[in-house]
């Protein structure tokens, strides 16, 4: 433990980490901390520095039920899990097969994969709407899963695929032939091995289902409200304090997620080592 | 090292644990709402559908009790609509970007819903009404002609008539309420949203007039016609901008141009006209053009009427400009504008119009719409809209119609800090053209203004 922090200062150089801690203030903090003061301003009009009336407006709309940003906030969290619950199921045997094996087609395969990225989610979300209507999964849980998962999979496949990558199957084979079962050999040997990289592609997962606007909104429509749903009317022409109020309640989970999972990710992280790669 | 990768692992395992059983709640709840909603439609089909329906319901709930006969489809008596709305939800889909508008919807109409009629209003937040439009037209293609997810949608102008022209709404309706005694149906600024005849298809709720913002601290005497605003611009350039066409606020700065160079708006009130178009076309682009190397930015660009807001409030511009008169008095009282601010009316007036309620040809529920729409024309709801400690709108309905009482109510009140009087507003109001002359003006602001 003790040596820890000295190998830390030891491998990366000093400016590195100036740049990195600057970043971090310069496009974290500070547009964080201005929301802050914004959702707390009730009258903040140029030339002021600071806003000139203070209040708890904003925020006692947003605790309102008339806001409805607690029941976006809950609708948002189980659909942003069930979407990396889904992503887990399909998309791991799918990265574990890409990243592991050769075989025909499969240049094909990670190209159809990538074409989420490339073609806009909504041009595909028009067209599935009619079929979700037809399948009454419109304005269902599910449904909007379904759809969040289209954005979500490339992602959460491409991180994964590398992480398979650079483990190999001689780990899973030597314990094959040391004698343990499909199961244990998952449990003990791929799960441990792969587990930072799952947190990575998880995060990612999740994050991505958690700003989805357009996909909700065409298949939810309109009535399962998430977050988005409930901020983006302020954003486009409403009240500044109120929106960055319900703009600090979206992105909390987003920093708690972060602030949970940094300590697993900060070093031999998956991610860092095979990005690229596929 | 072995510690920590089982650690992680046990994160991985409880974290997919949980995301499990919340999903599994999820789906629990989910499935509660779904089996509930088809129930609600399907009743309603059936009223809707079979004409011996409404009869057998009537029979049964009303009768005792004196009946109000009513001309909508499905239903020959109010109280049939009554008995129907019963317990339902109304999927009112609206702009949810102003928390006092949501706020003030939930409790004066949501309320008073929920208490007098066990109807739940379900207020669905939108950024764009034509999101809505889409969403009906897309069920439409898809075969959903009955059990909607869409029972009621604020609308008015383009949206209205893209649904109209597709026979995609229930009715005719709105004239055989029975408050639509308070609507003046007989007047052509409430039979016609923006030339096209309303015919029963949607309700009013709210009206509409064009104003000018300007900041007293920086304007002491607004300039109150198009020559001494062009005066001003010129004197204190990039302190005045108007939002870009296709916007609907900058659409109807023109068009308010457009009737300052006819003298009037009567030559725009019927079919679109080439000939006219041409004639007064080129006053308009002038007097644009002139102004333009003195717009803010020196009119490279031109803003969102969302975000003329901010630079009205930060002393970037000194005017903006709206279809809502009492919003300046309503931002002040938000804290969004600084208290300085006060609005105008044009000596040559201002465009008006309203807004409207209207429910989609497949609605779940169109009895509980109808229901809702009632409750917003009655004098009861119009006081609390007019009221500018409440609301601060003004009302689509005529008081010469209601009560005395409630006439008096009205009389007593005051205009809230930044808004004009009614009679103010009302002397210099002037109709909207149709459609087609909204278009042609905006094709060529593009045209001859932005691209010049």
């Amino acid at each position: 433990m003790t040596t820890e922090p000295e190998k830390r200062t030891g491998l990366v150089p000093r400016w590195a980490r100036w740049t990195a801690v600057t970043s971090i203030v310069v496009f974290v903090v500070v547009p964080i901390s201005t929301l802050v003061v914004w959702s707390f301003a009730f009258r903040w009009n140029f030339p002021n520095i600071l806003p000139t009336e203070w209040g708890l407006r904003a925020w006692s709309y947003t605790a309102s039920d008339s806001s409805r940003v607690l029941e976006g906030l809950w609708n948002s969290t189980r659909l942003a899990l069930l979407v990396t619950g889904m992503a887990i199921v399909v998309g791991l045997p799918a990265s574990r097969a890409l990243g592991q094996h050769e075989f025909r087609g499969k240049s094909t395969v990670e190209w159809l994969l990538m074409m989420p990225i490339i073609v806009p989610a909504l041009v595909a979300t028009m067209g599935i709407h009619q079929i979700f209507i037809r399948l009454r999964l419109t304005e269902t849980l599910f449904g909007v899963a379904l759809v969040h998962l289209i954005p979500a999979i490339p992602y959460f496949v491409l991180v994964m695929a590398s992480v398979f990558a650079n483990y190999g199957t001689a780990l899973e084979e030597t314990a094959r032939t040391l004698g343990a079962n499909r199961y244990r050999v998952f449990r003990y040997v791929t799960l441990p091995a792969i587990s930072s990289g799952l947190l990575v592609a998880s995060m990612f997962t999740f994050l991505i289902s958690w700003g989805q606007y357009v996909t909700t909104l065409l298949i939810g429509g309109g009535t399962f409200v998430t977050l988005p749903l409930v901020l983006f009317p302020f954003l486009s022409g409403g009240n500044n304090s109120t929106a960055a109020a319900i703009s600090l309640v979206f992105v909390a989970p987003a920093i708690v997620v972060l602030v949970l999972t940094s300590r697993q990710l900060s070093r031999d992280s998956a991610l860092m080592g095979g990005f690229g790669k596929l | 090292m072995i510690q920590r990768k089982h650690s992680r692992t046990k994160t991985l395992v409880v974290l997919f644990a949980f995301a499990l059983i919340v999903a599994a709640c999820g789906g629990g709840t989910e499935s509660a709402t779904t089996t509930k909603a088809p129930a609600a439609p399907a009743a309603t089909t059936t009223t809707t559908a079979a004409p011996a329906a409404p009869a057998a319901t009537t029979t049964t709930t009303a009768a005792p009790a004196p009946t109000t006969p009513v001309d909508v489809p499905g239903y020959s008596t109010w109280e049939d609509v009554l008995a129907a709305a019963d317990g339902t939800t109304v999927n009112w889909f609206m702009w949810g970007g102003s928390d006092t508008i949501n706020s003030n919807v939930d409790n004066d109409i949501g309320k008073v819903m929920k208490e007098r009629y066990n109807i739940t209003l379900n207020r669905v937040p939108i950024t764009d009404t034509a999101d809505v439009v889409n969403k009906v037209l897309d069920e439409a293609a898809a075969g959903v002609d009955s059990g909607g997810s869409v029972d009621l949608i604020w609308i008015n102008g383009e949206n209205f008539r893209t649904l109209k022209s597709a026979d995609l709404l229930y009715g005719p309706w709105s004239e055989s309420i029975p408050n639509a005694k308070y609507v003046a149906w007989d007047d052509p600024a409430i039979a016609n949203d923006f030339g096209e005849p309303v015919d029963g298809l949607e309700s009013p709720w709210g009206h509409a007039q064009f104003v000018m913002e300007y900041n007293t601290a920086f304007v002491p005497e607004p300039p109150t016609t198009f020559e001494a605003l062009s005066d001003w611009v010129k004197a204190n350039p990039g302190q005045f901008t108007y939002p870009a066409i296709p916007d609907f606020t900058g659409s109807v700065f023109v068009r308010t141009l457009f009737y300052w160079a006819a003298g009037g708006p009567d030559e725009f009130l019927g079919e679109f006209d080439q000939a006219v178009f041409d004639k007064y076309a080129p006053t308009v682009w002038a007097y644009l053009n002139d102004l333009e190397p003195d717009l803010w930015r020196g009119g490279s660009t031109y803003p969102e009427a969302a975000a003329m807001t901010d630079l009205l409030a930060n002393q970037e511009i000194q005017f903006n400009m709206g279809y809502n008169p009492s919003r300046a008095s309503s931002n002040i009282a938000e804290g969004t504008y600084p208290e300085t601010i006060r609005t105008f009316v044009f000596d040559t007036g201002t465009l008006s119009n309203n807004n409207y309620v209207t429910i989609p040809f497949n609605s779940a529920n169109p009895a509980g719409a109808m229901v809702v729409a009632n409750y917003m024309v009655s004098p009861e709801f119009s006081l609390i809209m007019a009221d500018p400690d409440q609301w601060g709108w003004l009302i689509p309905t005529d008081p010469t119609t209601w009560p005395a009482e409630d006439q008096a109510t009205l009389d007593s009140y005051g205009t809230g800090v930044a808004t004009l009087p009614a009679a103010v507003l009302n002397a210099n109001a002037l109709p909207e053209p149709a459609g087609d002359w909204v278009t042609a003006m905006e094709a060529g602001w593009i045209k001859n203004v932005l691209e010049n």
